[in-house]
């Protein structure tokens, strides 16, 4: 995978690097997992504050008094180019859901449209290999990978002001879980009360790029 | 220790934000005015990045519990003490007991209030500043309501006098308003080329207006509509405050203190960091023209910027040498 990263300004603070190549790649993620973490070599380029991983991309923002633009590209140019895929299995994390089987449900709704019954739609979202592509967009919430084709669903047309926290839901080929209380065009599928999120703790998120997600049912609503 | 006395979901304890954990999708938050807190500290012997209350709902009434140096920065407006009345920009001595009034403002819609020794509500990821949104930091990270009491630090001097200040920059802005078109300075974004040539000349070449829907999160702005050549489809990327993103209604949306991290709309611009303040200091109804610059003219302002802020930290310990 040699090809040259395109480099996007954002302000004059902050620097998009993107090497997607059309569609979500996990190889290229695995890539950006070794090159964004703690130890990883993004976190060591002069002039770097800070580093958001994105989807087959990542961010930095950085001191333009410290690095010219031309130096920083070089730099992170160099150190894609050096990544090596981080190939580790990831951390398995059991996220329980209560599946919410009553008859005005967005599940029945995405059964129907899917061509499937209820409980199949349950086994296939809970047998699914999912992978935390990257953090973000609110605290805690996980961008998952992985999606099982036939559930994958168009967001709803009009999203709804409020979801609540701990909502499950699909959202085109996205599944994962709402960590707070916010607007969200997602199809709601479950709950979970398991915390994603809480300030206090040394290690805020409960999930971390590169993780593996199960999802186990819990009963029904 | 003062005590708040009037109900404000939006007046906010912030201070610089926690830009640290923007990898786990929080956002930078702190005050929307950043310049305005720095120099409200400078002007009561504060570290530039001790915490103050954002205040956005007026008329704010707070009471003083000991004796205390404030200041108040940002928008230009009245501030009644018993018996006697100042303006914003000024370093003043409330008395024990006293009760502050800050009237709604003149020009611009934020104020900071900074008391000597700083709002000492305890950090939470290295910040005293609330995230509205995620409902932490802050004072249980939430707006303040009446009879809330918040702990003051220590006071660090006593070489303090009444004395007041007046950045350049503010002066040029209520110039702006007065002209009836604020001018914010953007660097073309990533998909800036994707737009079509008449959405490109639209951008720049006519004024966005801010609607009511604008916040901490974002302001959504109405004007010409823009479109990009063909549909996108983006993959998840990071974006700062200052972003422009272009939703599918073709209104532009620029992305504030307290912006997601993440985002997937076509960006066209992002606002420099040294005129994000302007943007923060408009109400609903005016109007902004984006004015296209280059990385070195967006590096060059905050450069400026920066110094302004460094001649009134050295015109103060002029005045102040032991503050």
């Amino acid at each position: 995978m040699k090809f040259k990263p395109r480099f996007h300004l954002c302000g004059t603070g902050a620097l998009l690097l993107d090497v997607a190549q059309g569609a979500f790649d996990l190889r290229i993620q695995q890539r950006l997992w070794s090159l964004c973490a703690p130890a990883g070599q993004l976190n060591a380029v002069q002039g770097v504050s800070n580093v958001l991983l994105g989807v087959n991309n990542v961010m930095v923002t950085f001191d333009p008094f410290a690095v010219t633009i031309e130096d920083l590209q070089n730099s992170l140019g160099a150190a894609w180019d050096a990544a090596k895929p981080d190939l580790s299995e990831g951390r398995l994390v059991e996220i329980p859901v209560t599946y919410d089987k009553s008859p005005d449900s967005d599940l029945l709704t995405l059964a129907g449209n899917a061509d499937l019954d209820v409980d199949e739609v349950i086994r296939l979202h809970t047998s699914a290999e999912l992978r935390v592509a990257c953090m973000g967009w609110v605290p805690g919430f996980a961008f998952m990978v992985g999606l099982p084709p036939k559930l994958v669903t168009p967001r709803r047309a009009t999203p709804r002001l409020r979801v609540p926290k701990g909502s499950v839901g699909i959202g085109g080929v996205q599944t994962g879980v709402i960590p707070l209380e916010v607007p969200s065009g997602w199809n709601l599928i479950g709950l979970t009360d398991i915390e994603l999120f809480s300030p206090q703790r040394a290690d805020p998120c409960l999930l971390a790029a590169g993780d593996r997600v199960r999802f186990v049912e819990r009963g029904s609503l | 220790m003062i005590e708040v006395l009037s109900n404000g979901a939006l007046n906010l304890v912030e201070d610089c934000g926690r830009p640290a954990h923007l990898g786990v999708g929080v956002s930078c938050s702190g005050a929307i005015d950043a310049p305005a807190l720095r120099m409200a500290n400078l002007l009561v012997g504060n570290a530039e990045d001790a915490a103050g209350i954002e205040i956005s709902i007026f008329p704010f009434r707070v009471k003083f519990h000991r004796d205390t140096w404030f200041a108040c920065t940002g928008a230009s407006t009245l501030l009644n003490l018993p018996s006697r009345a100042y303006q914003s920009w000024w370093a003043i001595k409330a008395r024990a007991g006293e009760i502050l009034t800050i009237a709604p403002p003149l020009h611009g819609s934020r104020i900071i209030l900074a008391c000597q020794g700083g709002i000492n509500v305890g950090p939470v990821l290295s910040s005293r500043s609330t995230d509205l949104k995620s409902g932490f930091g802050g004072l249980e990270g939430r707006g303040l309501r009446k009879g809330d009491r918040l702990p003051v630090g220590e006071a660090s001097s006593e070489d303090m006098r009444v004395l007041g200040i007046a950045p350049e920059s503010r002066v040029d802005f209520v110039t702006q308003i007065h002209s009836g078109t604020v001018k914010v300075r953007v660097i073309p974004a990533a998909e800036y080329a994707e737009f079509t040539p008449e959405a490109q000349e639209a951008f720049s070449g006519s004024t966005y207006v801010v609607t009511p829907d604008c916040n901490r999160q974002g302001y959504r702005l109405e004007g010409e509509k823009l479109t990009t050549v063909r549909p996108l489809e983006l993959l998840s990327h990071g974006i700062v405050p200052g972003t422009v993103q272009v939703p599918p209604s073709g209104q532009p949306i620029v992305q504030m203190a307290e912006a997601n991290t993440i985002g997937g709309y076509p960006k066209i611009a992002t606002v420099i960091e040294s005129d994000m303040w302007r943007l923060a200091q408009l109400r609903a109804g005016q109007k902004i023209q984006f004015v296209l610059v280059e990385h070195a003219d967006g590096v060059q302002a905050l450069r400026e910027h920066l110094a302004e802020i460094e001649r009134i930290r050295n015109s103060l310990s002029l005045v102040r040498p032991h503050a």
